[in-house]
């Protein structure tokens, strides 16, 4: 990357996240404002992909909610995502696994 | 990105479990996304609908995005009041109305 991208960038990239790999079991916890309220919302799921772009480097989570499956793609750098927390590893041999969303078991699968 | 002919998937109770978009309300456009009303057709009726969550990735303010694993719907009249009384699944936050989030316990998302 261009280094005078890379310098200016170095001011807000955080230095205290775990490094993330696909097939981490991870818990994200992100600030969120209802009306007056702010709390950070916990969610639990598993990276499906990573994508390395500096201080864009986004990560995509995979969970199921009520039998669907919803993915939401973060970038790890904001300020929004207080915590990253990996919980579990699951011995994964590519750096994108998509073919989970197709999977009738998951366990099976990964 | 639902257009018409879109099939999408019903998540009320109102009766039917697939409807399919065959106009999209509004200033003239191709996609309506999640947020936006559609006119839909479900079992020989013609509803308005309001689309509620959606295959494609949607971006939030905040940078992040959400992908939803299915296309679906909530049936309401042309006044806006829907025509079940129960919603399952999971709804995106764009789903504001207030006649719709009271019904029941509902997972935004």
């Amino acid at each position: 990357m261009n280094s005078q991208i890379r310098n200016i960038e170095s001011a807000y990239i955080k230095d205290n996240i775990p490094s993330i790999q696909i097939g981490d079991l991870i818990k994200i916890g992100v600030f969120i404002k209802e009306g007056n309220k702010e709390r950070i919302q916990y969610s639990e799921g598993i990276v499906i992909s990573k994508h390395n772009a500096g201080i864009n480097t986004t990560i995509t989570m995979r969970r199921t909610l009520q039998g669907i499956g919803v993915e939401r793609i973060y970038l790890i750098h904001s300020p929004k995502i207080t915590s990253i927390k990996i919980l579990k590893h699951f011995k994964i041999r590519r750096a994108k696994i998509f073919y989970i969303r197709n999977a009738k078991k998951l366990k099976e699968k990964i | 990105m639902i257009q018409i002919r879109t099939v999408l998937k019903v998540l009320d109770n109102s009766g039917p479990k697939t409807a399919r978009c065959i106009g999209i309300l509004g200033p003239p456009k191709k996609f309506a996304t999640v947020g936006n009303k559609i006119v839909v057709a479900a079992e020989g009726k013609v509803y308005h609908g309001i689309v509620a969550c959606c295959k494609v990735e949607k971006k939030r303010p905040d940078g992040s995005f959400v992908r939803i694993d299915q296309n679906g719907v909530i049936l309401v009249e042309s006044n806006g009041k829907p025509v079940g009384n129960r919603v399952f699944g999971v709804l995106s936050d764009r789903v504001k109305q207030p006649e719709i989030l009271s019904l029941g316990r509902v997972k935004t998302i």
